[in-house]
């Protein structure tokens, strides 16, 4: 790729931007905001809504352009708003004919705050309104699902249940068709169509045939209005108190980048991140919904011989047990961040020759769909492959007599495969460290609650070898649970009367950094909210050297 | 119709001209033979843009210049495609071109896809043509029995499939793109550009997209050469060119004209305005209104008619008398745009829609002061901001006719019940959401 | 459309499987595969298919719809969002004789609303609506393109402009309300005696045995050969002198690859090659770039004397006839450097 840049002027001023891109793009790279409805980086280009509009330098004179559709070229002459009535005008025109058939739904609508049609309004509006109520709205809806309103009005299609997760909003629809597209040529699936035509158009199934899909719920993200809006968040917060924390889906090796969206120690929903490197903007319907299951079933205490015990009796416990065992198998996880293994293998070198590191997961591989999700559901597999921990269950069942200790973190073993599992019963002392009650807990002798992956801060390594962040959300139920590297720290000290010298998840970075050349001077600002591409191993001893 | 002026038209009053027998007699496929095999691709868009041919479905590009840009040696399939989805209010010269003389379509679609390297050739006729889609379809009929269609024409090494597909109601079919769109089993709805259709059309190959009338001109240009051709019309817009007048005129009907000729003079040729002229739409609806003065000085050219900001467009030539309300010929027209409008683009979809309301309640009588400079507004709102023409073209009626006929909209005010009304809602809320 | 209630055509839907519509339409197996290999994807089916269903049922119920989206190779709703955008697919049933009358610009002039008037009054229904007994409907409809025979007047699929049979036209003639009277009476009488109607070919009577669109499903079309056409030669041959330098140039053709420049000095008896110009395409575009080239070669002959001048184009292998003849003669040049002579 050529990193030369090319000379565009907007609105009189000469700017350097990359060659080939759309203008819109490129006028992002001005620090130009440019109002937009249709428009979406990861679909083609539908120029239908007429929003993006400038001004540009053409053979015959300025005319109006859309910035979507337009390709940027050396020497190319825009006017924005910033200084032409023209294109001011001309989205003034566009903002109110997009709200002359448009419901006056916002004090009721579940989009109200991050609505782009407002966001535009503010913008770029004509904030003197001159509709007059007797000129009247066309509503925009299906014949299955028009109505005749208590004032007489005939209306469109309101709250139609379009499929298992989503509601349909026809009348607030600005049929900028972005989710047509999204099933036309991400999700491969055409179930959505615009059908009629002029004004009375409308977004629609098959008649009497639901929107089903493992991606539908992008849908909602992409929908510029509050026409496709998800039922599992409708009328559940209002979307200004919600705080963001930028993380990666856990159940994925492709590790989707997402944002955790929280608001009074709870997590209300998870919303995709765009990375193009990564998911697009695109995320799994199962990815976005973990957040229902994130409170649930917590173990937010210890567990010792099923009896619920404080963390530290917990921690007394496990640590009494490896102590007194002959032969140690701890087990790391790829469920957990790479801080949290890094600790694994730390504390089996603190214990010396009884303890061996196994590592893996007997969950299934599936393929991948090609468009957030790899298949594999152990999301931090290579973290574990890069600090060397093999890929060994079956090993350890087969070895199992050999162990009189088993340390198990964040890895539900007896959820994954209970019937191969069961051949770890026979080890006496079983730890499992987990944020919920789980197969596994229920089969251990010890069990200490730890942090979930939406509360800590590590890295996971996806199956392209990016090392992406997650962010600890304020959500933990329990604020005396540790997150796993921490509580292995604990364990340490307690079991091997050797602490581990981290005081934070920076310094288990840093020493996992020492394991392999790939993850050297990894930090967290490096790996920023984009995350970053490891450097192959070869290259990077080549260029330590 | 004059008698030296018959490129086109030589067969309509021929009984039965539509059928090959007869058809032939009067010299039709005479040009499918040596006349056009013994060309080369090049020659024969060398000699369609030399002889100065225009698009007559209403832009009136050279057709020539359109030809040179099909990438005719890409290997891949190339489209030629007859826009016979005539709509535009006022045109009615394709139907009549079908009805009495299909054969001169089809042999001017005969030497076209021979010059574009076309296999495989549409005729997409508006779903309302059924009886022209008959006749279409019985002329290809005689014409691969007399082996003038399919493989091998007259024992050449040229091949050519003519299909006719029927569209199904709308309007807007008849810009190129969409037509290309409603041809695949798309709605019709126009697409972006570029890609121009030329180089990606149907099914992503060259497709070129003609009007019937273009197509037809090409017999006898070839017969006679280019320079022929030019006898007629002006240096920009050479050769004869059919128009459809209705309206208050003594006989409406098709007219082949040459092209460059006075206003008045072919209003006289077609049995003289009925009463007294007020004004006249010189091209199909999209073309802004001309007023009397106006008629009186144009000539029938696209130069003379581009000059004050309207055009020829299809030919559709409506002149109207005194006795007429020009806001009542106004409002079918608005509600035209307004019905066809395809739904794509913002401005069109709720605009053409929108304007149509506010221009509803003004004859209704139920206007306020300030809403004929509103319904002004919106159409300066939706001219020039959408993918296709056709926002533009209402726009280009409304704002011509007001401009116009400015005291006819007012009256409509000045008898309004409301004309006093204030503007409540933006004077109780200013800056409040609409 | 307009003037459909929406419960109506939710009521109107018919209960058949698609199963029952795939017998249905088994008369229509012909059409529809010499349909499929007209196109270059299936999908180009998809609006005579419609109406394919539309001849069969009278109307397109969205079973049918389903049907054509399945001969078309396209989702079903896709097929419903193209049915739904153009008005002549009918959403519902409607009345055996359908009349359609022109609310145009021209045809109001023509008084195309009090004709609609007398319709509605006659058949005592509302334009939209369908007469009790289920004979008529009567749409307001936009331009029919029959703008010279305004109010133009559409009966099913045949125009009324005439005084004769429908279809059969006469230039001028409109319709007035005595007509629409008697072709009312007409059609009751035509009811009477035939109670079921008549299938009318919805496609208007196709060819059932063209080969079709070379590589499509079912087609036996060949593709054009390559060279089907003479290589084109050159054109608009000039040769004009500056001096003794004589400038030989031509417009050639996209595809040219080479272009020999034949020179002869006894008028044009014997010609001898002088020299190539190079037709090089333009470097980086794959094939013939869009624009025909304009190639210029220089040669010299004495002052005062006379040449012709012609070019020989090559595509590839293929050699084009010579093109025209250009002549000229060298001509000195003057001290205020005129011209010289042309050809």
């Amino acid at each position: 790729m050529s990193d030369e840049k090319i000379t565009i002027t907007v609105d009189g001023v000469e700017h350097q931007v990359t060659p080939g891109v759309q203008l819109i793009e490129a006028l992002k790279e001005c620090a130009v905001d440019t109002p937009h409805f249709c428009y979406h980086p990861d679909l083609s280009i539908a120029g239908n809504c007429r929003m993006c509009l400038v001004e540009a330098e053409g053979p015959r004179g300025p005319a109006l352009m859309i910035s979507c559709h337009m390709r940027v070229m050396p020497g190319l002459k825009v006017n924005t708003d910033a200084s032409s009535e023209r294109v001011r005008k001309a989205r003034q025109g566009v903002m109110e004919f997009l709200l002359v058939n448009h419901p006056l739904d916002c004090p009721i609508c579940d989009k109200a705050g991050e609505c782009t049609l407002q966001e535009n309004y503010m913008e770029a509006g004509r904030h003197e309104s001159r509709l007059e109520d007797a000129v009247g709205k066309v509503y925009k809806g299906a014949p299955d699902f028009r109505f005749t309103d208590t004032k007489g009005q005939d209306r469109g299609g309101k709250n139609v249940d379009l499929g298992d997760t989503i509601s349909l909003d026809q009348e607030r629809c600005i049929l900028c068709s972005r989710c047509v597209r999204f099933m036309r040529e991400v999700a491969g699936d055409e179930q959505l169509y615009i059908a009629g035509r002029g004004d009375t158009a409308y977004l629609t199934t098959f008649p009497g045939d639901k929107l089903k899909h493992d991606y539908d719920l992008c849908t909602t993200d992409i929908c510029p209005v509050g026409a496709l809006t998800g039922k599992h968040f409708r009328f559940q917060q209002r979307v200004w108190f919600l705080k963001k924390t930028e993380s990666i889906a856990p159940d994925d090796s492709l590790g989707a980048n997402i944002t955790v969206e929280h608001n009074k120690d709870r997590v209300w929903r998870l919303m995709p991140r765009r990375n193009v490197d990564v998911n697009k903007s695109w995320i799994h319907n199962d990815t976005r919904l973990l957040y229902q299951g994130l409170a649930e079933n917590r173990l937010t205490t210890a567990l010792v011989d099923g009896s619920v015990a404080t963390l530290s009796a917990g921690y007394q416990a496990a640590a009494a047990a490896v102590k007194k065992a002959n032969k140690v198998a701890l087990v790391a996880s790829g469920h957990l961040t790479l801080e949290d293994n890094q600790a694994l293998v730390a504390l089996a070198e603190a214990l010396g020759d009884k303890a061996e590191v196994f590592g893996g997961s007997w969950l299934p591989v599936a393929e991948g769909d090609g468009i957030a999700r790899s298949g594999d559901p152990v999301a931090n597999r290579r973290s574990c492959e890069l600090l060397g921990i093999a890929d060994n269950l079956d090993q350890l069942t087969a070895r199992s007599e050999e162990f009189d200790c088993l340390v198990v973190m964040g890895n539900d073993l007896w959820g994954a495969a209970a019937a191969k599992a069961a051949a770890l019963e026979s080890i006496a002392a079983r730890i499992v460290l987990s944020s919920w009650h789980d197969d596994s807990v229920a089969k251990a002798t010890v069990a200490i609650g730890v942090r979930c992956w939406a509360e800590v801060r590590g890295v996971f390594i996806n199956c392209q070898d990016r090392a992406q962040l997650l962010n600890a959300c304020p959500v933990c139920p329990a604020h005396e649970m540790d997150p796993p590297w921490q509580a292995l720290c604990r364990l340490s000290g307690l079991a091997a009367d050797r602490p581990l010298p981290y005081a934070g998840e920076l310094d288990a970075l840093k020493a996992a950094g020492q394991r392999h050349e790939s993850l050297r001077g990894l930090s967290y600002r490096a790996i920023g909210p984009s995350g970053v591409a490891l450097v192959p191993a070869a290259e990077a001893a080549e260029a330590s050297a | 119709m004059t008698a030296a002026c018959t490129v086109l038209s030589d067969l309509f009053a021929v009984e039965n001209g539509h059928t090959l027998e007869v058809a032939r007699k009067h010299g039709a496929y005479e040009t499918v033979g040596p006349m056009l095999f013994d060309k080369s691709q090049f020659e024969l868009i060398e000699w369609v843009l030399d002889s100065g041919l225009r698009g007559r479905g209403g832009a009136g590009f050279p057709t020539g210049l359109k030809w040179r840009t099909v990438p005719r040696k890409m290997g891949k399939p190339v489209y030629l495609v007859i826009n016979a989805d005539e709509g535009e209010p006022g045109t009615f010269k394709d139907r009549f071109c079908m009805e009495k003389d299909p054969h001169k379509l089809i042999e001017g679609m005969i030497i076209a896809g021979f010059a574009l390297n076309v296999r495989t050739a549409y005729i997409y006729v508006r779903g309302e043509m059924l009886p022209q889609i008959r006749r279409l379809n019985e002329a290809l009929k005689e014409c691969y029995a007399a082996g003038l269609l399919g493989e091998n024409i007259q024992g050449s090494r040229y091949s050519l499939d003519i299909y006719v597909h029927r569209g199904a109601g709308a309007y807007i079919c008849g810009e190129e793109t969409a037509l290309i769109n409603s041809l695949e089993g798309y709605k019709g709805q126009p697409r972006l550009k570029p890609p121009f259709p030329t180089v990606s059309g149907a099914f992503a190959n060259p497709t070129c997209v003609n009007n019937v009338e273009t197509i037809m001109a090409l017999p006898w240009i070839l017969k006679n050469g280019p320079q022929a051709y030019r006898q007629w019309g002006t240096e920009r817009s050479p050769g004869t060119k059919l128009f459809s007048i209705s309206g208050d005129i003594g006989k409406p009907g098709v007219y082949e004209i040459p092209l460059g000729m006075p206003m008045l003079e072919f209003f006289d040729l077609a049995g003289g305005v009925d009463g007294e002229l007020l004004g006249c739409i010189p091209g199909g609806s999209s073309a802004p209104v001309l007023n009397k003065e106006e008629c009186e000085t144009c000539t029938m050219d696209y130069e003379a008619l581009g000059a004050l900001k309207s055009m020829l467009g299809s030919g559709a030539v409506m002149p109207f008398n005194t006795t007429r309300d020009p806001v009542r010929i106004l409002e079918p027209i608005a509600h035209f745009y307004a019905h066809e409008s395809c739904g794509q683009c913002t401005p069109c979809r709720e605009g053409t829609g929108y304007a149509d309301r506010v221009f509803q309640r003004i004859v209704a009588g139920e206007g306020r002061a300030g809403d004929v400079d509103m319904f002004f507004d919106l159409a300066a709102n939706f001219e020039w901001t959408t993918i296709c023409p056709l926002a533009t073209a209402d726009a280009w009626a409304i704002k011509s006719f007001v401009s116009k006929f400015r005291e006819h909209f007012d009256k409509y005010i000045d008898a309004s019940s409301r004309k006093a009304d204030e503007r409540e809602l933006a004077d109780l809320r200013p800056g409040g959401f609409m | 459309m307009s003037g459909c209630n929406a419960q109506a055509i939710i009521d109107a839907q018919l209960d058949l499987t698609i199963e029952q519509v795939r017998e249905r339409m088994q008369p229509y197996t012909a059409r529809v595969a010499e349909l499929q290999r007209r196109y270059a994807m299936k999908r180009g089916v998809l609006l005579q298919a419609l109406w394919l269903i539309q001849e069969e049922f009278g109307w397109v119920p969205r079973i049918g719809i389903k049907w054509a989206a399945e001969v078309s190779d396209v989702s079903p709703v896709h097929a419903y969002g193209v049915a739904e955008f153009y008005t002549m697919y009918r959403k519902a049933p409607m009345g055996r004789f359908l009349i359609q009358v022109c609310e145009g610009m021209c045809c109001q002039l023509k008084g195309a609303n009090d004709l609609i008037a007398h319709l509605e009054q006659a058949l005592g229904i509302h334009a939209g609506d369908t007469t009790e007994d289920g004979l008529f409907t009567v749409l307001r409809v936009q331009c029919l393109a029959a703008c010279g025979n305004g109010p133009s007047v559409l009966i099913n699929d045949e125009f009324l402009y005439g005084p004769g049979e429908l279809n059969e036209h006469q230039e001028g003639w409109s319709p007035s309300a005595a007509d629409l009277d008697r072709w009312i009476e007409r059609l009751r009488k035509e009811a009477e005696a035939k109670p079921q109607p008549d299938k009318v070919d919805s496609l208007g009577d196709i060819m059932l045995d063209t080969k079709g669109h070379p590589g499509s499903d079912g087609a036996s079309g060949a593709p054009l050969p390559k060279d089907y056409a003479p290589p084109p030669p050159a054109l608009k041959v000039k040769a004009e002198s500056q001096g003794s330098a004589i400038t030989v140039s031509c417009l050639c053709a996209p595809e040219i690859t080479e272009a020999s420049v034949e020179r002869s000095t006894d008028g044009g008896t014997t010609w001898a090659a002088i020299g190539t110009i190079d037709v090089v395409k333009t470097p980086g575009v794959p094939g013939p770039p869009g624009g025909p080239k304009t190639p210029s070669y220089t040669d010299e002959i004495a002052v005062g004397s006379t040449a012709a001048y012609r070019i020989v184009a090559r595509e590839a292998e293929r050699e084009a006839r010579p093109s025209a003849v250009a002549e000229v003669t060298a001509a000195a040049v003057s001290d205020d450097g005129e011209e010289g002579g042309k050809a």
